[in-house]
This record gives structure tokens, sequence and C-alpha cells, in this order.
């Protein structure tokens, strides 16, 4: 299963029509085939990086949340891990969805609502959920989203009003994107990352070659059993410690390199798409860079696994050979996604960052706002 | 550096069996590429997370285009450390080599590719350029013929001064002599 366009209405502060697509727009040269797009199906191309950047505010998180909740649905057929997306929000929001999956492509359209009624108001509800289907041909490439030739598919379920029809479909509960938050890549997703190891990884190299780009003085962690570690250093020596002691003694950036490279290993692994907010957060723009680049290499990403990412750094853009994977998100009234290529006619040859220090995408901070706090600092 | 898709298969090829005299471990990113210039950002952010002086292998038929260094990697590609390793006219000049048809081959005046195309036949296969042709053709235990073709193609062809053969960079390999 691969997401080749998200459409969404009435999501959180988003315009109308609010749409993420996955699929190239722009030319696609020999060397963009081999870094910089995958072939799911033949002559079927999707990115293998895609990224968000903005000023604050400008709705970079936003347009995650929405490929979150995406992946909520598309993972556990129901609304499990975004339910608090819809905490300050009561509107009615309605997805459309275009995805390839097994030969097939799939058009699936969906209305979401809080429960309001119910007793526990957290639960989100589908209603008006509709799927469609194209056999997928090599020449239909072009024309992805023609709707026309789509047929209903009709089915004999009587779901729960929580669930997607999307499990007609996919049937198991599975990770298929795996969201972290600008704030997750601490203690909480530790956790998480703990039990994924166990559950999906479980091999001893990977961690430790892991943690020897985090600390040098480390040589290996071994889980002994549920709640015990044993943490070995370069210089032979080594220690018992139950889960916390090795939280609290462990330095915060390795615990943090630790949970998400953990989570690159099992997105490349099974080919599942990974989502950061902020990537830059918490590492060296180095350690940002060869992340993006095994992502991009095909002999590591070896089953169409999507990294996406959002970003204040201009400089992770020049990254990027092409430009139609860029979303630049702005907040005028709503919040707008708008493509490099799509929407300002960026030539890809071009030095990103080099176009956006010099204001081109209207991204840079108001100088008066500086102005005024810094009056204020002076009186 | 590799010219094209095909090269890259070679050369993989022949460090999945060990052959060259490097290894992947000796490769930026442990990977030959697909790719004729530097400009490209995957290329050039390998090299700048390595930040020390490399060597650079192009391989292609005649790449003849001087290769353009970007500014921020000067310091590491330095011009006196690119060399070129050719297969002239065309790679395929290897098959046609390996199936004894090299005579019959200049006599038909046609492309490497072209006639072999028409004339390579393995596995009930017409050679048709696909990266899994060659694997099949060259794999497993046929990779001996690979660096036989090398060296007889190195015997076969004169090279303008600067352009080196890919026998060149395969492993010498020291016969067990028996007393």
């Amino acid at each position: 299963m691969k997401i080749l366009r998200i459409v969404a209405n009435n999501f959180k502060l988003c315009e109308d029509n609010f749409t993420i697509s996955f699929v190239p727009i722009a030319n696609k040269t020999v060397e963009d085939k081999e870094f910089e797009l995958h072939e799911i199906a033949p002559n079927l191309f999707t990115y293998k990086t895609l990224g968000f950047i903005g000023k604050n505010a400008s709705g970079k998180t936003t347009a995650v949340e929405l490929l979150s909740l995406v992946y909520d649905i598309f993972s556990n057929f129901r609304i499990k891990l975004a339910t608090d997306l819809f905490k300050y929000f009561d509107s009615l929001v309605s997805l459309d969805v275009t995805f390839y999956h097994d030969g097939y492509l799939y058009r699936y359209k969906t209305e979401l609502f809080k429960n309001k009624d119910g007793v526990d108001n957290n639960v989100i509800l589908f209603k008006n959920q509709e799927l469609y289907r194209r056999l997928y041909k090599k020449t239909y490439a072009k024309n992805l989203f023609d709707f026309s030739k789509y047929e209903r598919v009709n089915y004999n379920y009587e779901l729960p009003e929580d669930t997607s029809i999307i499990y007609i479909l996919l049937r198991n509960i599975n990770y298929r994107g795996i969201y972290l938050s600008s704030n997750d890549l601490g203690y909480y997703s530790f956790d998480t990352m703990t039990n994924i190891y166990k559950l999906f990884i479980n091999d001893e190299k990977i961690t430790n070659s892991i943690l020897k780009i985090f600390d040098e003085h480390l040589e290996k962690i071994k889980l002994l059993n549920e709640n015990k570690f044993l943490l070995s250093y370069s210089d032979k020596t080594f220690k018992e410690l139950t889960y916390m002691e090795l939280l609290n003694i462990l330095s915060s950036g390795t615990v943090k390199g630790l949970s998400l490279f953990t989570f690159v290993v099992f997105s490349l692994k099974n080919g599942i798409d990974l989502i950061i907010d902020e990537i830059e957060n918490h590492f060296h723009k180095s350690l940002v860079e060869n992340l993006v680049n095994l992502y991009k290499d095909k002999s590591v990403n070896k089953h169409n696994a999507t990294l996406i990412f959002t970003t204040h750094y201009c400089e992770l853009l020049d990254l990027f050979n092409r430009s139609d994977n860029i979303y630049i998100t702005k907040y005028n009234k709503k919040i707008q996604a708008l493509n490099l290529y799509e929407n300002y006619k960026f030539r890809p040859e071009l030095s990103k960052s080099k176009k956006f220090y010099s204001n081109a995408f209207d991204t840079d901070i108001n100088y008066e706002y500086l102005m005024n706090f810094k009056k204020e600092l002076m009186h | 550096m590799c010219e094209g898709k095909n090269e890259e298969t070679i050369m993989e090829l022949l460090l999945d069996n060990n052959k060259l005299n490097f290894t992947r471990n000796d490769l930026i990113g442990l990977k030959p590429y697909n790719i004729r210039g530097l400009d490209n950002p995957f290329i050039k952010s390998e090299l700048r997370l390595y930040n020390k002086e490399v060597l650079v292998y192009r391989i292609g038929d005649t790449p003849t285009d001087k290769l353009k260094i970007p500014n921020d990697i000067k310091h590491i590609v330095k011009r006196e450390n690119i060399f070129k390793y050719c297969t002239k006219p065309e790679l395929e000049i290897l098959l046609i080599i390996n199936e004894n048809l090299y005579q019959e081959y200049i006599k038909s005046k046609k492309t490497p590719k072209t006639f072999a195309k028409e004339n390579i036949v393995y596995q009930r296969k017409y050679y048709n350029q696909s990266s899994e042709y060659l694997k099949n053709y060259y794999g497993a235990s046929r990779i001996k013929m690979l660096v036989d073709n090398l060296y007889e193609y190195k015997r076969l062809k004169k090279h303008n001064k600067d352009e080196l053969f890919l026998a060149d960079l395969v492993k010498e390999v020291k016969e067990k002599v028996s007393i």
C-alpha cells in the first residue's frame, strides 16, 4: 500500500482542498529515478522524501498531523493515535485519499466527526465512506486522479461507526506510517522504541551500531529481560541497569538518537513511511543529512519507505534534487501548503537555501516585530 | 562513478565476488554510484560526511567530458585524483568477447549494443540491455568469465593515455605453487 495523494477539507485551520501529493509532477531525470523516486509499479513513481518548510506557526505541524491522521486510519482502521487532533475542533473533516495497493489504484472518501453524544467524546466516527478502484496500467500514470474510470467497491459488511472500510481491503492492523511529533523523541518514544525493538528488530548488531554513532564511549546494550539491560563501555567495563537507570545514564541525545534510528530501521526494513516533525530538533546537521540519504539509497531503502519531515532549516532542502517534493506552508487566514515546483515554478537546479535566504517565498520573520521586541527590552 | 546502470551492475558483481583490488569498505557510502556528475545532492552530502580527500574512478564507455567539481567539495575531490576506466566503444564488447564473436562483430560494423542484441543468447533469451540480464550472464560461477573478458579486452584494445582499463582494477591472484 502506498499513499499517492491526500485532499482534506475542514481539517483544523487548513484551507479548502488542502492537498499533499506523493506523486512527482516535474520531469524525472535518470538520477531522480536513482535517488529521489520509488517506482512502486511500472511507470508509477512516488517520492522517497517529502519536506515541509515555513515560518513558525505557518502550519508545518498541521500538515504532518494530517498525514498522521491518514496513516492512523490506514494502520488501525480507526482513529486511535490521532484523537487529540479533534480536541478543539468540532467540524466535519472530509478526506479524499488516493492510494496504490496490489495492482490497483484506489480512492477512499470519508467524513470524520467527534462523537459528542457518546460517553467517551474522544471517539471519532466515520460517515459517508466510499471506496473506488481501478486496475493500474502503466499508461494511467499521467491520469492517476482522473476518477471517472474508477469503479465503486461494494462491501456487505456492517462495520462499527468508529471503523474505516479500509479494513475490508488491508485487514491486518499494522504500522503503515509512523508519526513522531517534535516533542516525541524523548522518554515517551524510547518506550515505544524498546517495544518496537523487541517485537520487530531484535538485532543487537543494529542497536550497537546506532549506539556508537551517538556515544563513542559505549559499546553495546543488551536486553537481559523485561526490565534489565547490560550496558557495556568501550573500555570493557559494564553495568547492569534497570530501564529507568538506563534512561538516566544515557545522554538525552543518545536516548533521542536511539529512538529515532530504531524507528528508521523499522521503517526501512518494512517499507513503512516515517513522518518526523522538526527533524533538525535534536541532531547535528550531518546526521540529518545521513538520515535523508539512507532513504534515498536503494541498497538500504529496498521496500519503498518514504521519509516525510518538517524543518525550519532551508539548507536541508538543498539535499533534495527535485523541487516538487517540497511544500512551503503559509498561514494567511487559512493554512496553505504551496508546492515549490507547481506554485513557484522553481527550477530544481537552483540552490533552494539561497532562494529562501533572499525571501523569494516570503518566509522571513517580520523585522518590525523583532525590533518591537528589542525596543521593549531596551526600555 | 558509473556512467550507466549496466556499468554499476558490472562493478557490483565484481565487488560482491571480491574480484577487485578494493572492497566495499573503501567506497564512499559503501557502494558504486550510477551518476555522471558530482553536483547531485546525494553524492555531495555522502562526500561531505567523509570530508577527506578521495580518489574518483569514472567507469564508462568513453567519458570524454571534463568532470565539474562543485566548490563546496573541492577540498575532497582534487582534479589529479580523478581516473577514467573505459570499455570502448560500449560495455557490451565484453559479452561479445566472451562469446568469441569479436571478429564477427568487427566485420558487422554494428555497435556492440546492436550486435549483442542480435547475436547473444543466454538461457534462451537474447541480450536485452537490462541489469537483470547482466546479473544472470555474469553472476555466480560465471564471474570468472567476466574477469577473463576484462583481461582479454585489455589485450585487444588500445586506449588513449589517460584512459585506464577495468582489468587494472582487478585483484591480482597469487597462484599457489606446490613444491
